[in-house]
């Protein structure tokens, strides 16, 4: 009685485990490794923005190009023609889009939005990103903003989407400062300009009485740091953007040069020429002192911080021609890293740290390359006859530089543009500007 | 050992509740000792299998068997049953209903949401709006979330001006962004659950021919006998069709070794009716979720609708795990 009871209450656990075992379906039997694929833009359809009044459908139409611009640009996008939509997005935004209409032209994404001006008199904006195969919304956000900074807004929104589909930050709500150049060659003006990465929104920061080089920008975007000669000798100064508060970093004596700012916006590292020798100095914008970090009887150059601000790549022909280094943040350790042949210069640290773009004159002709911080990997992007002065996009995937062709024996021709590379090395693309330009820096995400 | 036996005798006296014979009491213990030590036999050496499917049939030897295959196949399950609905209808999308999902219609469909009716009332205009309400607005809690099938309009998350001089409006994308992240774990849930009860259903229609063998003929037939794997250059072939389809994602460049599983269930003509990404624990990091998608995308790339397998061998490929590492790519 008990025993069978003791059989029972044993066994039938253990009978339907055993059951339970048989009945499970062997796991997905087939596995097939892919290890290839194709490196194709993503098509994805972006119509223009639902907007009630005249005014909201043209911002509509707006935001919903500079969207598409700012992808298609990337190279990791293919938005595709308006005129192939089947769907009218007037009611795309109220209900989840007819997926079909937009399987059956290949759009893979979809981005559907609306715009309305409030009663201040602001305009909201909203947007979704859909994946058109597995009919899911991807991400959505609305934004409030003045009527005149909708472009701000249609970056973001790009930055979103960008995010959201590769997993990488964007950068397309950016700033580019440069120098605006005029006039021929022998009297050339040379003025800070700034714009919006797409080439929008461009203005003039200084008035071309002084020669200025080099403009960088500080952590915050707000800040700007370059070379003018606006007084005897060429000196680095600070230029706030929003007050246009200038002041010089460090009085020195002597020439200061190839300014830079720390990852954390404190210090200005920089170049000090003294009797035909350049050494790097760090100065510190609160205490207001400099430290010198290298000692050489050579021209060291171009210092550049790693992100996280623990080491500083630079230029250097201590070793008989110019070539790139590498020391700690406080001038210890220094080590070469480029051995090609050439000349290497304006080493730039890549913001994600894994790699570090530079100059290299070779055979003629100059070259925008990249290497690993140990000079492993080296792989130039492009060439031309003179391309000069890469910077990197916040999320070090693409470069800007400027690019010039030669000019003929009276000075004019060959003036200089800037263009943007990505490291791929294919999608090589010219930026506008309103006049010639060089001297590029690419800030950080705005916001 | 014994002293711990003695010890306990005396024990049990005090209620002394049934007239047990010792001997029945032990070898009870004993029996059920087996038993357990089946049971944990059975997990310990069960378990590897249930867990790691055998591995790829990509073995050369697999051709000599191909053969045997169709002659060993009495029974083939693919011609009967029409299979449920027409499927993915990628086609021609003449009905409004937007939401051609193949799932077999008994499927979660509770209330008819939002996407169900087209033509339905105006729309709720939009989701809770929350209004600016500056800083740390609590992440939207008031998130409808409608049943999950459809694709509803998550609400649009409101978001502080950019103003010139913009740094608030970062901040709260942020915080709102990883509010959503978060959020999106649910929905990504159930459309885990979704996926595997449409597996399940799609597995159902080739029960009828098992049973129906067992009543035939030769019931000890394996479910796939062994001349019927792929072959090498069959699974070539599917390898070559799939790496067609897949457009890398730009920040796999930095994840070599990011592996992304997806889980295929593919429907006797080769249309691919469920792509499920099988990690869904690692869609909270961007770049996963980013490669994850790019790979589950394939199945639905014009190029690889159907899949081009051999349809003779249906019980083999119906179900199936893609592995997809661009770790040959750069």
């Amino acid at each position: 009685m008990s025993k069978r009871r003791l059989l029972v209450t044993g066994a039938i656990p253990a009978l339907l485990v055993m059951l339970a075992w048989s009945g499970m379906p062997a796991r997905a039997a087939l596995r097939i490794d892919i290890t290839s694929g194709q490196s194709q833009p993503m098509p994805i359809a972006i119509p223009a923005f639902a907007g009630g009044g005249a005014g909201e459908a043209q911002a509509g139409r707006d935001i919903a190009g500079v969207v598409s611009a700012d992808l298609e640009r990337s190279g990791l996008f293919r938005p595709l023609d308006p005129r192939s939509f089947i769907q009218d997005v007037a009611a795309t935004d109220t209900a989840a889009p007819r997926f079909g209409d937009w399987r059956q032209i290949n759009a893979q994404a979809l981005v559907t939005g609306s715009v309305q001006t409030q009663g201040d008199g602001r305009l909201g904006v909203q947007f979704r990103l859909w994946d058109v195969d597995a009919e899911q919304q991807l991400t959505g956000f609305g934004y409030t903003t003045t009527q005149q900074n909708w472009r701000r807004i249609a970056h973001i929104i790009a930055d979103e989407i960008y995010k959201r589909i590769t997993g990488e930050e964007g950068y397309f709500d950016t700033r580019i400062v440069y120098v605006a150049e005029s006039g021929p060659a022998q009297t050339r003006t040379k003025r800070l300009a700034i714009m919006d990465q797409d080439g929008a929104n461009n203005r003039y920061l200084t008035d071309g009485r002084a020669l200025v080089l080099t403009p960088r920008f500080s952590p915050t975007a707000q800040e700007i740091t370059y070379l003018s000669y606006a007084s005897k000798s060429p000196r680095v100064y600070l230029l706030n953007i929003d007050t246009g508060q200038q002041e010089v970093v460090g009085e020195f004596p002597g020439m200061s040069f190839a300014p830079r700012f720390s990852p954390d916006g404190n210090r200005v590292i920089l170049s000090r020429a003294i009797n035909g020798v350049s050494n790097i100095y760090v100065y510190d914008l609160r205490t207001h002192s400099a430290t010198r970090l290298t000692d050489s009887e050579a021209i060291d150059t171009s210092p550049c911080y790693s992100p996280d601000g623990s080491r500083i790549v630079f230029n250097s022909d201590r070793g008989g021609s110019q070539q790139l280094y590498v020391m700690g943040a406080d001038g210890s350790g220094v080590r070469r890293i480029s051995f090609g042949s050439g000349k290497y210069g304006t080493p730039v640290w890549s913001p994600r740290g894994d790699l570090i773009a530079f100059t290299k004159i070779a055979g003629g002709s100059f070259s925008i390359g990249v290497m690993q911080p140990d000079g492993s990997g080296e792989r130039l992007l492009t060439q031309g006859f003179l391309v000069e002065g890469p910077t990197w996009a916040p999320n070090g995937r693409v470069l800007m530089y400027f690019s010039q062709g030669p000019s003929d024996s009276r000075g004019y021709g060959g003036s200089p543009h800037l263009q943007t590379i990505d490291l791929t090395g294919y999608n090589q693309r010219d930026v506008p500007t309103p006049g010639a330009a060089s001297d590029p820096a690419w800030s950080p995400l705005l916001r | 050992m014994s002293l711990a036996v003695a010890d306990r005798a005396p024990r049990p006296e005090p209620p002394l509740p049934e007239p047990m014979p010792d001997g029945v009491g032990r070898r009870g213990l004993a029996f059920s000792g087996a038993l357990h030590l089946i049971l944990g036999s059975l997990f310990i050496f069960g378990l590897p299998t249930l867990f790691h499917p055998p591995p790829p049939q990509e073995m050369p030897i697999a051709v000599q068997l191909v053969t045997m295959g169709p002659e060993t196949r009495a029974t083939h399950p693919n011609p009967n049953m029409p299979q449920p609905e027409a499927k993915p209808d990628v086609p021609i999308p003449a009905p409004p209903a937007p939401k051609p999902e193949p799932e077999p219609q008994p499927q979660p469909a509770p209330p008819p949401s939002a996407a169900a009716a087209p033509p339905a009332p105006p729309e709720p205009p939009q989701p809770p709006q929350q209004k600016p309400a500056p800083p740390p607005p609590p992440p939207p809690p008031p998130e409808p979330k409608p049943a999950p099938p459809p694709p509803p309009p998550k609400p649009v998350e409101k978001v502080e001006p950019p103003q010139a001089t913009p740094q608030p409006v970062q901040q709260i994308a942020r915080n709102e962004a990883k509010a959503q992240a978060k959020k999106y774990d649910p929905g990504q849930f159930d459309a885990l659950l979704r996926n595997l009860a449409a597996q399940d259903t799609a597995q159902s229609p080739d029960a009828p021919p098992k049973t129906r063998v067992a009543s035939g003929a030769a019931s000890s037939q394996p479910r796939a006998p062994l001349g019927s794997q792929l072959s090498a250059s069959e699974v070539d072939m599917i390898r070559e069709q799939i790496s067609r389809c897949w457009n890398i994602p730009a920040g796999a460049r930095d994840a070599k070794d990011l592996v992304v599983e997806i889980r295929v269930a593919v429907m006797p003509d080769g249309m691919v009716q469920q792509a499920t990404i099988v990690d869904q624990g690692r869609l909270a990091d961007p770049f996963f979720r980013a490669a994850a998608e790019s790979a589950r995308r394939a199945f639905f790339n014009p190029e690889c609708r159907p899949l081009r397998l051999p349809p003779d061998k249906y019980e083999i490929w119906k179900d199936m795990v893609v592995d997809f590492s661009p770790k040959d790519l750069l």
